[in-house]
């Protein structure tokens, strides 16, 4: 009866530390990823280069728009503190049968500041057809690392 | 003989089934569908239409990756000056596709500006966007 008693603790002490394992596992497992991923990123960060490539590809279309005494921005990305290494930019810009009286028109922007060691293939690609312009302006595909 | 005729059946077998794939893909292009958001910006940017506007570009995204399409109606005499979305840290790739439809009543009076996205440091690696502004 002793025996029998003592075998049904450790089975039931063995359940439990099994139950327990089990549960303490992935937890484990988490927990070393997530350092493992901190001290990469901060490894990263200290290093300065943890972003190394952006590819930005913007496109954009006006077509039978009348600007008057305003201003149209479309397309525009800014990177403050950048830390990007090799820069990839496809603009195009295409207006059509669009009217400016007074106005201004910004297309196609990208504006970086503290990028470093910028290697850059840069693809441009303009298009005005039927655009009458009074006293306005259109500044399309502007790359600007500072 | 034999020979010729198997390879005759074969060849039948193969151009029944290009024919029934042929057939097949017309369908399945047409069943397959786009999400989009649709935003009303007719009267002018208001606080629910600019949160409206930031959650689509993905201001507010837990998701490494922001893709969406954009349908965005504005008026002429509004306009829609949303300036700068922030984009949070984590995200790695974006695809913003942006139809900006302006409402017909006269001339743009008031400053339009659409698809403006700020990074943060870690900026992402993929980035496309897309617009378009369609008159009347």
């Amino acid at each position: 009866m002793k025996t029998i008693k003592y075998v049904s603790a450790v089975a039931l002490a063995a359940c439990l530390m099994g139950s327990l394992s089990a549960h303490a596992a992935p937890q484990n497992a988490n927990q070393f990823k997530n350092a493992m991923q901190n001290a990469s990123q901060a490894r990263l960060n200290r290093n300065g280069s943890n972003v190394l490539r952006m590819d930005a590809d913007q496109d954009v279309t006006i077509n039978g728009v009348a600007l008057l005494n305003s201003s149209i921005r479309a397309n525009a990305l800014t990177v403050d503190d950048s830390l990007i290494s090799n820069l990839d930019v496809d603009q195009d810009a295409t207006v059509r049968r669009t009217a400016l009286t007074n106005s201004t028109t910004h297309l196609n922007s990208v504006d970086m500041t503290r990028a470093r060691s910028i290697a850059t293939e840069i693809d441009q690609d303009a298009t005005l057809r039927g655009v009458s312009a009074v006293n306005a302006s259109i500044a399309a595909n502007s790359i600007s690392i500072r | 003989m034999k020979r010729v005729e198997h390879s005759l059946t074969q060849w039948g077998r193969l151009s029944v089934l290009l024919t029934a794939m042929a057939l097949a893909m017309p369908v399945s292009v047409q069943a397959e569908s786009t999400r989009f958001t649709i935003i009303d910006a007719r009267n002018g940017l208001t606080p629910e239409v600019l949160d409206a506007y930031a959650k689509a570009m993905g201001a507010n995204t837990s998701a490494p990756v922001i893709q969406n399409r954009i349908k965005l109606i504005t008026s002429a005499r509004h306009g829609f000056e949303a300036g700068a979305v922030e984009i949070p840290e984590h995200v790695r790739a974006i695809d913003l596709d942006l139809e900006v439809l302006v409402r017909p009543g006269g001339a743009n009076a008031a400053p339009l500006e659409v698809n403006h996205l700020s990074l943060a440091r870690r900026s992402p690696q993929r980035i496309i966007q897309k617009t378009n502004i369609k008159g009347h």
